[in-house]
């Protein structure tokens, strides 16, 4: 996996991100101090925010390039997005939030693949209100892992769970990582959740980013 | 004390207001969520324009309605000649019904969709959700309750439209008097006592309308 970002400038409530750099790899960590910008570089890559001015580049597809006014929406990247709150549906049972994004034609097999790895065959038909913190983020995993994205952007995906179950979900990613071979950016304030699981690491910090040594 | 015609009217006056309230459902539903959660050319405007109503005399409104649903105006001319009336018909009430409450439903579901965490919609993108598919599945579900409540004060503002009413519709027995006409004609002829039984039977619907709007607009706080 490789991206460029070139000459993007993306303001933010406080400052802005400034960004020129490419990265490559299949494990990629992102760490800096709350309010760095950490989720506002992960909703730039999935689209949801549009710079002011730059390039960006995904394994050689533009998704950005603001002086010819293009700009691929967050529905033709093909990204899957875990926010940092899960953010299911609060309409939709575990079922219909995870299928939200499959196509008809979706692996059925592939699916049931997800689940039974995430373990949350029984948590189907019950509702967001009704789950744990610790359910919602898996739910929010596979609901990103069923559209069979091509690159999964994870924000914080272990800072509502507890030492237990960020070991549980720490091994879960190995295994995404190994059996579905889906590149990932993982952002966290923790190094050592970082350092354990990626295997290069950024760092944002002052409206920058840069390789951490 | 319970005639046919009190019957009618309130067959009427309930009638009129539910099928304006469905016909405007339709366009107003999109068009609160295009103003909620979209930057257009001509936005400000067309909020101007469908707030006017609230602001003008009723009465200006009805006079416009008149020219422009009147046998000779743009839109009942056309009709006209298909055969169709509007002006001093039942249609003309609900029309004034539609005109006077379209402002309020625009408005209540305008905010039930500002209301929405934005963050919902931009993940549902994120899943590879159109504009169009966001609309059904994600926005008009999560604002269903704005939407219903903005309906009810559509329906409950028709019960008591008077001013749109009598200029286009006028105030036929047994063809246009809705209860709010008939209160007015009963009081002009000195009957205070069928004026005042039209007045509870409005207060009471009114009232019941109201209530539902309350309760679903500021349903009952969770207990932590």
């Amino acid at each position: 996996m490789k991206i460029i970002f070139k000459d993007i400038h993306l303001p933010l409530e406080e400052g802005s991100l400034d960004l020129d750099l490419e990265i490559q790899g299949e494990r990629i960590g992102i760490v800096g101090p709350s309010g760095a910008g950490k989720t506002s570089f992960l909703e730039l890559i999935a689209g949801l925010r549009r710079p002011a001015r730059g390039q960006l580049f995904w394994n050689h597809q533009r998704f950005i390039e603001t002086s010819s006014r293009l700009f691929i929406p967050p529905h033709q990247r093909h990204i899957g997005y875990c926010p940092q709150d899960a953010l299911l549906f609060p309409h939709l049972s575990v079922l219909q939030n995870i299928l939200y994004g499959t196509s008809s034609t979706a692996s059925h097999a592939s699916i049931q693949q997800i689940l039974h790895l995430l373990e949350i065959d029984s948590l189907l038909h019950r509702f967001p209100q009704n789950l744990s913190g610790g359910e919602k983020q898996r739910v929010s995993l596979a609901r990103a892992l069923a559209r069979e994205p091509q690159l999964l952007l994870l924000d914080e995906p272990f800072s509502s769970l507890d030492s237990d179950l960020k070991l549980k979900a720490k091994d879960l990613l190995h295994k995404i990582q190994t059996e579905f071979k889906i590149p990932f950016f993982l952002v966290s304030h923790q190094i050592e959740e970082i350092q354990s699981l990626c295997d290069s690491t950024f760092k944002i910090t002052s409206g920058e980013i840069a390789p951490f040594l | 004390m319970i005639t046919s015609d009190l019957l009618w009217t309130i067959a009427l006056t309930v009638g009129s207001s539910l099928l304006s309230t469905a016909l405007i459902l339709p366009i107003g539903i999109p068009l609160a969520w295009l103003l909620a959660k979209k930057s257009w050319r001509g936005k400000s405007m067309v909020e101007v324009f469908i707030s006017l109503p609230l602001v003008i005399p009723p009465v200006a409104t009805g006079l416009l309605l008149l020219k422009l649903f009147g046998r000779n105006g743009w839109v009942g001319h056309p009709l006209h000649l298909l055969g169709i009336e509007i002006a001093f018909t039942w249609k003309a009430v609900v029309v004034a019904c539609a005109v006077m409450s379209f402002p309020l439903l625009v408005r209540t579901c305008r905010t039930a969709f500002q209301e929405i965490n934005p963050r919902f919609e931009n993940l549902a993108r994120t899943l590879g959700a159109t504009e169009w598919r966001l609309f059904w599945e994600i926005s008009l579900p999560l604002a269903k309750r704005g939407i219903w409540a903005g309906a009810i004060l559509s329906f409950a503002r028709c019960l008591g439209e008077f001013g749109a009413t009598i200029m286009i519709a006028g105030n036929i027995p047994g063809e246009t008097s809705t209860l709010a006409l008939s209160i007015y004609h009963h009081v002009q002829l000195g009957e205070d006592r069928e004026a005042f039984l039209l007045s509870g039977i409005s207060l009471f619907l009114a009232f019941t309308a109201l209530l539902i709007f309350e309760k679903l607009n500021h349903p009952p706080q969770k207990s932590a």
